[in-house]
């Protein structure tokens, strides 16, 4: 163990008693004194951690990734550690409410929600920082399913989140939840961690689920930003999330916002959890878009600036990843340029120079630059370079529609794999049950090569076939992807001809089909932003890094994976698809319908009266009299 | 009594079939006339009506243009830039192409293609290039495309037109506003180079003897339009003219013609007019009747002949609508001259108008005749002339198939020197149809024997499309001569053995029991003209300018045409019909387009096999076999 978390556990302990003897006398819940009688709890603290990551892109873009960290913890033995169901919400400091008590009324375990707009071009950005860049809305959790409450869990799940988020989520229905069978593993380092140190390890013996959808179409504005930066600590009052103005942030070429919770080891033995949430923004600016120019500021970007770092927040930084001076024809300055904040990560092939402006120092005990906004900016000495020079990321995968007119098309999966060596991936696909696929279409084309036997590429397969009304069809695969090799997936289909009830208000638009998910484990490249995790960022504070690695190697070691390349695992996001169904015109049995109630309503009507109606004469008193008399008789 | 009643009711049903179907040819003939003044009438201004837009998403004209006096710079140098390119070979001028896209900063890839038909070969490369809408999920994209080769024979290269492209790219690129994709397509070749894209991107691409297709390498989602530049030249334009008949017919969402109208009379003022006709002709002049019924007309032959008027025909097939905006200069016409500043004003604002759409254009019609730029008839109101006509077909050979047996018997009696006919129920004169559906049968099969020999490669020396036609007229006149000689000594024979029947045996009740069944012409007859009525009717569904071309030109001679005991006569109707079959109506295209006749039997097969037009399948398969026993039938023995 390294120095730094030495020093942080033993003032942890001395926070903890505290802590503890507060929450114990505050909330004498039965759960916490249930607890108590078996282990003594020592509540660890909330901790809360804001980080920037800008890096400028080759195409004259600017990306940035916030990221802000919430740690609630205890320590105690993993046996008790529950994650999310257990006792850690009884009191909140620094973790938001809602989502606490969202994790804790539902039995989420670990619960991932990404709201994108816009496509992540791979080929030009490379992989981003974020673990999930899927167009639209993405939702996943683990659910403890102890009673077996699992699918109303999940209903309630997406509808709180719905409500919580203002987003269309209660829309992942049945009709579109899936159970992923090889993708969408656990993450968090604890149950890595776990498996490996106890082999009889509580959570495995705990049933779970693992509910997946995705709402392709979901647009995601102002309004979901909002509720998503009430749960910040801070709110965007000041540090890091005083940069957030939507005004700018929903005029780049891609914005994605998430939030991820899981459970995690606060140190090597798993001696301390805790439940993290994540927040995550990621925007993709085009700074060369006016003038092009590739020169950027803090202030050019948000069109705010930072005046003091947040007070609650543990870790308060900026980091810049310096472009590598081969991949540009030109010069660059950065100022402020601190000598002392730049460091080098990764070895001398994966070498990445990056530059750390810690806020807290900057803005410790001096109150008078406290109100003086913090300046970050990059010039370039020339004008942009000539052309865009495409980076080659390892593996990219595109999806698209083929064929054309309404009553059948197919479905093509390109996955090239640039990398040297072989690649194993898992690619998941979800489809609309108004697509009939037909399993026995599939074919695998290598490097444009009809595979008549494609054992090799396809280890396994799992399809889960579409139920009308009821259950999308899921293809998972396990792949080996040769290296440099281009692996084309193509399957037909039906397009079902829906009842005209189905069909939604902008029925000639067509229906948006998800993206296909292609699970990879890669190594490090150079020049790249980073991979798809929130881990990737610990290796930026230094008391975290030991601890990736070692959960990289955990990981490693249980794939037998000897490599000593470090991998991590990516997901990289297709397309979504636009499909057109065979549409009815909807105006002409509108003005059918319109046209035929007012017949019967107007003649039918009156003459069905007409006829059942009983006519009688009304006469005097006198024979109605008579006719009642012999009625009567 | 019952006898009696019975034939008293024989008597009225043979003088109610009388009546029936002695009216009907005059009826039909009426029809004739009344589709005709009908077809006359389409394009009369009381019977148009106004273009409107019906598609209210579009807002024409509503957005801003960003287009500035600096793009239009960067216009005229990237014109200049073009002009360059264009001395370059086609596969360096398509790189070129792609390092300029490139430059701006969008994806951009090139693409092969290669075709083989059965006359030639035909290799060519395409450039393309996509902006991603920022934030865009880019499951919708827009195109505009640009031919290399401009229809405009005058000029080599589409040089502003390709111009005007990479101008807007970078006038897009700097707009943040765009919610679907747009690529840009420079194709090369005719039409065959933008259809190598669209299959490609499609993923339909061949990779087989005739053809190969390179695969593209950069997509986007789903193309709800596509607007196709031909700006030929370097100069300044006063007319802009749209074309937008498709292959076989097919149009684009009337929506389309209507934004750009819209756009190009308030947001940018151009000229506008239909197609490139030659009379000077446009919205702000008096209009007439005249004027109208030949915009009209012009329609109908570029809709007839089936082969797109330019590149956006190709996009149709895929549900893409879109149309050509072509350029021209009109020496004469009063209409003030724009350069490539309105031009790019009226271009990013259709894009910008298609950009706002939330559904597939499908609000308009897609049915319409336009007899000037915003006037339209639509598909009610147009059916109904072609349909007439083929009713009358009809009811002439129901008529004819009447007459040939239905009508009961009369039987002849001589009493008290007064003849009385005596209608015989249940007694009615066979029908011989072997003649009739061999020669139909036989002129279908050579029909389809000749489309065959036109589209197949024989591989033999000097094989040209005119020997083949020349051997098809071979095959068919051998095919008309053997079956009319054929009638003809068949004929013979049978009267002579009715004769020496006659002669022999005198037995009235026999003549009875043996009438001689109606001649073979009018059965031949009947069938051509329920075939023809099919033939029409059905066409008009499909491509109603070719349905009606076709059925004003052989409603006449079909109907009125029959065998005259004046050789002379039939001779003349011989000649009528071979003037209208497929070689006969060739040489009158070639003579009045003077054209070589070799050139437009080859667009026809090209047509064919390139693009899948039914112009050639159409003549040779329907339409000639039907001639062929209507050219039978006028020579058959009249009996």
């Amino acid at each position: 163990m390294r120095p730094i978390s030495g020093q942080m556990l033993l003032s942890t302990g001395v926070l903890l008693c505290i802590a503890s003897s507060l929450s114990t006398i505050a909330d004498a819940s039965q759960q916490a004194l249930h607890v108590k009688e078996t282990v003594p709890i020592l509540k660890a603290p909330e901790a809360f951690h804001e980080q920037l990551v800008l890096k400028p892109l080759n195409d004259g873009g600017a990306y940035s990734h916030f990221q802000f960290t919430t740690h609630i913890g205890t320590m105690m033995d993993e046996e008790h550690f529950d994650g999310a169901a257990s006792n850690l919400f009884s009191h909140y400091n620094l973790f938001p409410r809602s989502i606490g008590q969202i994790l804790h009324s539902f039995e989420v375990e670990e619960l991932h929600l990404t709201f994108t707009q816009g496509r992540w071009q791979y080929s030009d950005w490379g992989y981003p920082l974020a673990p999930s860049v899927g167009t639209g809305v993405e939702l996943w959790a683990w659910l403890n399913n102890n009673r077996l409450q699992a699918e109303g869990n999940w209903r309630g799940l997406t509808n709180t989140l719905s409500g919580l988020f203002c987003a269309s989520l209660n829309f992942i229905d049945d009709t579109i939840s899936i159970e992923p069978k090889l993708s969408f593993r656990n993450e968090g380092l604890y149950n890595v961690h776990s498996s490996k140190l106890s082999p009889s390890n509580t959570t495995s013996t705990t049933p779970r689920k693992l509910r997946y959808g995705s709402l392709p179409h979901e647009n995601v504005c102002t309004e979901n930003l909002t509720p998503w930066i009430k749960l910040l600590p801070c709110k965007s009052k000041s540090g890091i999330a005083s940069l957030l103005k939507s005004h700018k942030l929903f005029d780049t070429r891609f914005y994605s916002m998430a939030i991820h919770v899981r459970p995690v080891c606060e140190d090597d033995k798993c001696k301390v959890k805790s439940l993290e949430l994540v927040q995550t923004i990621t925007t993709v600016f085009d700074v060369a878009r006016q003038d092009g120019s590739y020169d950027w500021s803090l202030s050019s970007l948000f069109e705010r600036e930072i005046t003091q770092a947040c007070p609650l927040a543990s870790t308060s930084n900026i980091i810049v990843h310096l472009p590598q001076t081969t991949q540009f024809d030109k010069q660059y300055e950065l100022t402020p340029m601190l000598p002392e904040g730049r460091y080098t990560i990764g070895s001398d092939e994966n070498k990445q120079e990056i530059a750390v402006y810690d806020l807290k120092k900057a803005y410790s005990g001096d109150t008078s630059s406290s109100s003086e906004p913090f300046k970050l900016s990059m010039q370039w000495e020339s004008s942009r370079p000539k052309s865009v020079q495409p980076i080659s990321p390892g593996i990219v995968a595109h999806r698209y529609f083929t064929g054309y007119g309404q009553e059948r098309g197919g479905l093509s999966i390109e996955i090239y794999n640039n990398d040297s060596q072989d690649v194993e991936a898992v690619l998941l696909d979800t489809l609309p049950w108004y697509l009939k696929l037909y399993l026995h279409t599939f074919t695998v084309h290598l490097n444009d090569q009809l595979l008549e036997n494609y054992r090799d590429i396809v280890k396994k397969m799992y399809y889960q076939q579409a139920v009308d009304r009821a259950r999308p069809a899921v293809l998972e695969l396990a792949l080996n992807l040769p290296s440099h090799s281009k692996i084309k997936f193509s399957i037909s289909f039906d397009k079902v001809f829906l009842k005209y009830t189905e069909h939604p208000p902008d029925a000639n638009r067509g229906f948006d089909i998800g993206y296909a998910v292609i699970t990879v484990p890669l190594a490090r490249q150079k020049g790249q932003i980073g991979y798809g995790s929130v881990d990737h960022l610990r290796i930026y504070q230094g008391r975290d890094a030991s601890l990736v690695q070692s959960r990289r190697l955990s990981t490693q070691q249980q794939e037998g994976n000897d490599d000593d390349n470090e991998t991590d695992k990516v997901r990289i996001y297709t397309e979504t698809l636009l499909l057109s169904l065979p549409t009815p015109d909807f105006s002409m049995p509108y003005n059918v319908i319109t046209l035929t109630c007012t017949v019967i309503a107007l003649f039918f009507g009156s003459m069905f009266n007409l006829m059942t109606r009983n006519f009688e004469v009304v006469g005097s008193d006198k024979t109605k009299g008579k006719d009642k008399e012999k009625k009567d008789e | 009594m019952g006898l009696l009643s019975r034939l008293s009711k024989a008597k009225r049903r043979q003088m109610f079939g009388h009546f029936v179907l002695y009216t009907m040819p005059i009826l039909s003939y009426a029809m004739v006339a009344v589709s005709f003044l009908w077809l006359l009438a389409l394009p009369h201004r009381s019977y148009s009506k106004v273009t409107y837009i019906s598609e209210n998403a579009l807002q024409p004209g509503a957005a801003n243009v960003q287009f500035d006096w600096n793009d239009f710079v960067v216009a005229e140098a990237y014109r200049q830039t073009v002009n360059i390119i264009s001395e370059l070979p086609p596969l360096e001028r398509a790189e070129a192409l792609r390092r300029e896209f490139a430059q701006v900063g969008l994806k951009s890839a090139t693409q092969n293609y290669t075709l083989h038909t059965s006359t030639v070969t035909r290799h060519g490369v395409n450039t393309y290039a996509i902006f991603y809408a920022p934030r865009s999920d880019g499951t919708e994209a827009l195109i505009l495309s640009a031919p290399w080769k401009s229809r405009n024979p005058k000029f080599t290269a589409n040089t502003n037109g390709v111009a005007m492209l990479l101008a807007l790219a970078k006038v897009f690129k700097r707009g943040s506003h765009f919610s679907k994709d747009i690529i840009f397509v420079i194709s090369d070749g005719d039409t065959e180079g933008l259809q190598a894209w669209l299959k490609a991107y499609h993923g339909n691409e061949e990779r087989t003897k005739t053809r190969f297709e390179e695969t593209l390498h950069i997509r986007s989602g789903a193309i709800q339009a596509a607007l196709n530049l031909d700006f030929a030249g370097t100069g300044d334009y006063n007319v802009l003219g749209i074309f937008f008949e498709g292959v076989n017919g097919q149009l684009p969402n009337l929506d389309m013609i209507n934004t750009v109208v819209e756009i190009a009379r308030g947001k940018a003022p151009v000229e506008i007019t239909l197609h490139d006709d030659i009379m000077p002709y446009t919205e702000s002049m008096p209009r007439n009747y005249t004027n109208s019924l030949n915009k009209m007309f012009y329609m109908m032959k570029y809709q007839a002949a089936g082969t797109p008027t330019g590149n956006h025909g190709v996009y149709l097939k895929y549900k893409i609508d879109a149309i050509t905006l072509y350029g021209f200069d009109k020496p004469g016409w009063p209409s003030p001259r724009y350069n490539l500043f309105r031009l790019g004003a009226v271009v990013e604002s259709t894009v910008r108008s298609l950009n706002n759409l939330l559904e597939h254009l499908h609000q308009s019609f897609f049915f319409y005749l336009l007899s000037g730029v915003r006037r339209y008839t639509s598909i009610g109101l147009y059916m109904p002339p072609i349909i007439i006509l083929g009713v009358s077909f009809i009811l002439q050979a129901l008529s004819l198939w009447g007459i040939s047996s239905d009508l009961p018997l009369e039987l002849k009696v001589l009493s008290e020197a007064k003849a009385t006919a005596i209608v015989l129920p249940y007694s009615r004169r066979s029908r011989n149809l072997r003649v009739a559906t061999t020669v139909v049968n036989l002129s279908f099969i050579t029909g389809y024997g000749t489309f065959y020999l036109l589209t197949t490669n024989l591989g033999f020396p000097g094989e040209t499309p005119l020997i083949k036609l020349i051997a098809s007229v071979g095959i068919c006149s051998t095919l008309v001569f053997s079956a009319v000689s054929t009638a003809h000594i068949r004929h013979r024979v049978l009267k002579e053995r009715q004769i020496k029947a006659n002669s022999a045996d005198k037995t009235p009740e026999k003549n009875i029991a043996e009438l001689i069944p109606a001649a073979d012409w009018i059965i031949l007859k009947t069938f051509i003209l329920a075939l023809s009525a099919l033939f029409v009717t059905t066409l008009s569904a499909l491509n109603f300018s070719l349905a009606v071309f076709i059925g004003t030109t052989i409603v006449l001679p079909y109907k009125f045409f029959r065998p005259c005991s004046k050789r002379f006569l039939s001779a003349v109707q011989a000649a009528v019909l071979v003037m209208i079959s497929p070689p006969g109506l060739l040489f009158a295209t070639a003579w009045w387009f003077s054209k070589d006749v070799g050139l437009i039997l080859s667009w026809a097969i090209e047509g064919y096999e390139v693009l899948g037009t039914w112009l050639l399948p159409t003549l040779c398969c329907i339409y000639w076999p039907i001639n062929l026993a209507a050219i039978v039938m006028v020579l058959l023995p009249v009996s």
